[in-house]
């Protein structure tokens, strides 16, 4: 019986399985968790404790949240398109949990027994270009959800997010290009490895689409200084008017994006799950599950870089007015990342043959 | 600064202007303000204003309470700055009496109005900031409010509505060590200054924000009859301090920060300054505390001559005037109030014409109006 | 009774007129359409017909240089002649003077807006017709302001109780009639049930 289910573990099939319900039970707590490290960190910031009261150091108030969420009534206003009421959450929350499957989260965990690779669900070919089609697809949560709420609060926060989020998927793509250039592949652990075997992390010779990566990234999960969408002394936001768990979607759903740009971000500009100053493959060959694990929690440790830089930025800046995000996502960054784009190009032709 | 937006775009795309209902229950209307918004897409084409929602007939109850009875009322008004308040309806019914007031008394007023600025400073500051998206200021200026308030409890008894000037004087003189904490207070307190500039007065995105937003000019801003920090951005010196002095404004050594554009920018640099020469103030009232009496003779029942008086304090919102007419008997006949906010909201209709939602926002917090003073 | 004596009286100011330069010049101008007020607080004050008084005020902003309109005040006093008075408080921003300019008339007098020369006077007026009843001619917008648009009545209008018209209903049937249950528990609660409480 034992050994039944050991090969049954052992098809593809049930194994991946098994590897998204691991996947999705870690990405749901750190989701949940973020919001109060983020609550915390903003206490912090502030001068003030943040919520500590739910459990040893807040430790349940996530859970505390998500149980009012769901317990609190859904409301339906009358004047809404009521169908595109309703599915407008979905549209925002799940393709951004999707995107988690396409990471590699660190080298394979080689057993003796068999290559599995433990710690990547779908190392797919263009995974690039995956999660960027996938991030598009949140817009329309955003936009519907404005737009069928009848309001006229919503209706400007669906505009303004939509104008946002479609102006600065522009220069988002074109900086993670330049890093597809470099590493002359769409597949994340093949980006990952580039960095390996040149022992140089893309961010050094990328500065530029770093720093463009870093303001889209902001800008593309509307949080501070770009979250005019739910600038919420302006406008309060496209989620005006919903209450329970269809809020809780939208808000999850903003710190999903949160965590998978923040996952993200360090794959393809600091060398995902290297560890620094360490010659990774050769030691691999040597230990492979010590440098596995290893690997984890360094790419666990930069994510978490990111994710801090998150907040920081939002405890400090205050937030920019519409048309001055609009200015800066086609005046400023377009050009900037287009000429950027080329101008890597033209070293990679030439320079790097 | 030319907003308006070109008229052959509104020929090509048939556009049409859209009413926003803002406020009551608005985050960023500091009260219970409305404003009716009509739309060209987000750029403001007219405002109507809508008010009254706190109104609570302040000036008719003032008539059926003595003149002492009357005074606790007055802290309702803006309910930020009660102490300011109190001093501008005492300094109304000493003036209709004629009565001196000791020196001592009067420092001691002047240390506590200034106290009382500087809270409702801090207020606006912190609110002004987390409208325009700024939130942390907002606690960094509540945390010091707070040590600004434990002083005036400390003085007075009370912490907001601190009834806090009889007619006459006032009541205590200042507890044992309690100097010695302002005075540790003020200087702690200027290096806070220079965190909150460190913050704003610099930050690109605060700039932007703020300069060339709700430009009002000299001329408008004097027809429109504005005052206090939203007049003085405009360069136009007037502070009631300075210009219509009053209390021991006169003895001390300050200055009238003034702002060149009469922009949102230079209204909060002038807050920001006047912040400073309050602290000021304060320190030189410490340091040249007179001796003396701190209650002027004044008998016990209050009937003044018959007659009217006009007085006016300067307030953390600008001039706050009392007019008072008395029939010589113990109640007040007539108490109008001159409300500084009132008049400041007045001119949003010019300041806003041509401006965004989002620049709507940073304007109503920008003139700093408190609902209970313009709603009386 | 006192009070009905002192009210046959009607109100007048003590104290004596002060006379500045800016009232010196008006009086030089308009003659004896201008009056020098008394004012116990020894503020300068001037009292107009509400004929001169936009003429008045135009010459006292254009000619004297009182270019900031800090209030307008209205008072009501049913015991004098003339009911109503409105009190225009001035300022001079460059020579820091200040002026009171008085002008008293009955309920159904039109007085002249002066939201055309100063335009902060257009709320300031709007107070006082909302809350005094005072009518403003040529005003652009003459609504009530601080109380609902369908509000009766003018409160800081003297015979205005403080509780408003329903003051007295309210205050008699806020908590019903008072009255005594019988000792009788059946009867009692009888009347408890039916609700009757007379």
């Amino acid at each position: 019986m034992m050994s039944y289910v050991y090969d049954l573990m052992k098809t593809p099939f049930v194994l991946a399985l098994i590897k998204i319900v691991i996947l999705l039970v870690v990405a749901f707590t750190v989701i949940a968790y973020i919001t109060l490290v983020e609550r915390r960190l903003l206490g912090f910031f502030q001068s003030r404790l943040g919520p500590n009261r739910v459990g040893p150091l807040g430790l349940i108030q996530p859970i505390a949240d998500g149980v009012k969420l769901f317990i609190k009534e859904d409301t339906v206003p009358i004047h809404s398109n009521s169908l595109l009421f309703r599915i407008a959450p979905i549209f925002t929350f799940f393709p951004s949990l999707v995107g988690f499957g396409v990471l590699t989260f660190a080298l394979p965990w080689i057993t003796p027994a068999s290559k599995m690779h433990l710690f990547a669900l779908a190392d797919v070919d263009l995974g690039v270009l995956l999660v960027l089609s996938l991030s598009s697809l949140g817009i329309f949560g955003l936009m519907l959800g404005g737009y069928a709420s009848g309001s006229k609060y919503p209706y400007f926060g669906g505009l303004r997010a939509c104008s946002q989020m479609l102006s600065y998927e522009v220069p988002l793509t074109l900086s993670i290009i330049t890093v597809v250039m470099m590493a002359n592949s769409f597949r994340l652990s093949d980006i990952v490895t580039a960095q390996q075997t040149h022992r140089l992390y893309f961010f050094i010779p990328l500065i530029i689409s770093f720093v463009i990566y870093l303001i889209c990234m902001i800008a593309e999960t509307n949080r501070t200084p770009f979250d005019l969408p739910e600038g919420e002394s302006e406008i309060i936001g496209f989620h005006t008017e919903y209450s329970g768990m269809r809020f809780g979607f939208y808000y999850v759903g903003e710190y999903t994006n949160v965590v998978f740009l923040s996952m993200l971000a360090p794959a393809l500009f600091l060398g995902g799950y290297d560890i620094p100053f360490v010659n990774d493959i050769a030691l691999w060959q040597v230990y492979p599950q010590l440098i596995s694990i290893l690997g984890f929690c360094s790419y666990a440790i930069k994510s978490v870089l990111f994710a801090y830089f998150y907040i920081w930025v939002r405890a400090t800046f205050p937030r920019y007015r519409y048309d001055q995000l609009l200015k800066i996502g086609w005046l400023v960054l377009l050009p900037i990342s287009l000429v950027n784009l080329f101008i890597v190009a033209g070293i990679k032709l030439f320079l790097l043959k | 600064m030319n907003n308006e937006r070109p008229s052959y775009l509104r020929e090509i795309f048939e556009t049409k202007e859209i009413e926003l209902n803002m406020g009551p229950q608005h985050p960023a209307t500091h009260g219970v303000y409305r404003a009716i918004l009509t739309l060209d897409g987000e750029r403001i084409v007219g405002l109507n204003s809508v008010i009254g929602y706190l109104h609570r007939g302040i000036e008719k109850w003032a008539e059926y309470r003595t003149y002492k009875q009357a005074t606790p009322i007055f802290d309702r008004l803006d309910y930020l700055s009660a102490v300011i308040n109190c001093h501008g309806y005492v300094g109304a019914v000493e003036k209709l009496l004629g009565v001196e007031i000791p020196k001592k008394a009067e420092y001691i007023r002047v240390i506590c109005d200034e106290l009382q600025r500087l809270a409702s400073h801090l207020i606006w500051l912190g609110t002004h900031a987390l409208d325009i998206g700024a939130m942390s200021v907002l606690f960094y200026a509540i945390r010091e409010r707070e040590a600004v308030v434990d002083l005036l409890e400390a003085q007075l008894g009370q912490r907001l509505l601190n009834n806090a000037y009889p007619i006459g004087g006032v009541r205590f003189d200042f507890p044992k060590g309690w100097v010695e904490v302002c005075r540790k207070f003020l200087k702690v307190f200027k290096g806070k200054i220079d965190d909150y500039e460190e913050l704003l007065t610099g930050n690109r995105i605060w700039r932007q924000r703020t300069i060339g937003v709700g430009y009002i000019s000299r001329e408008d801003a004097i027809a429109w009859g504005l005052s206090g920090p939203t007049l003085r951005a405009s360069n136009v010196f007037f502070d009631v301090r300075k210009s219509i002095p009053y209390s021991a404004y006169p003895d001390f050594d300050f200055e009238i920060p003034l702002g060149q554009n009469g922009d949102v920018y230079d209204r909060y640099l002038c807050r920001i300054k006047e912040m400073r020469q309050s602290v000021r103030i304060i320190e030189q009232a410490l340091d040249g505390m007179p001796e003396g009496e701190l209650k002027a003779k004044v008998s016990p029942i209050i009937r003044p001559p018959v007659g009217e008086a006009y007085f006016t304090v300067e307030g953390s919102k600008g001039q706050l005037g009392f007019y008072i007419i008395s029939d010589g008997k113990e109640k007040p006949y007539r108490v109008h109030i001159k409300s500084p906010s009132f008049i400041n909201l007045q001119g949003l209709d010019v300041m806003s014409r041509h401006q965004l939602i989002a620049d709507m926002v940073a304007l109503i917090g920008s003139i700093d109006i408190v609902l209970g003073e313009v709603d009386r | 009774m006192a009070d009905e004596q002192n009210a046959k009286k009607g109100w007048e100011a003590t104290g004596e007129p002060i006379i500045t330069d800016a009232v010196q010049k008006a009086i030089e101008k308009f003659g004896s359409k201008v009056i020098p007020y008394p004012n116990p607080a020894k503020e300068a004050t001037i009292k107009v017909e509400k004929e001169d008084l936009y003429e008045v005020l135009n010459f006292l902003k254009k000619e004297t240089g009182f270019d900031y309109l800090s209030d307008i005040a209205s008072a009501h006093f049913p015991q004098n002649e003339k009911h109503l008075s409105l009190a225009y408080h001035l300022f001079s921003i460059e020579k820091k003077d200040s002026l009171r300019v008085k002008v008293e008339f009955n309920e159904e007098d039109l007085i002249p807006t002066v939201s055309s020369i100063w335009p902060a006077a257009n709320w300031m007026e709007r107070e006082a017709y909302d809350l005094m009843g005072v009518k403003f001619e040529n005003h652009p917008n003459l609504k009530r302001i601080l109380l609902p648009d369908d509000w009766e009545g003018h409160p800081l209008r003297k015979e205005y109780p403080l509780g408003g018209p329903q003051e007295e209903e309210i205050r008699s049937n806020r908590y019903g009639v008072p009255s005594l249950l019988p000792d009788d528990l059946e009867s009692a609660k009888k009347i408890i049930e039916e609700g009757k409480n007379e």
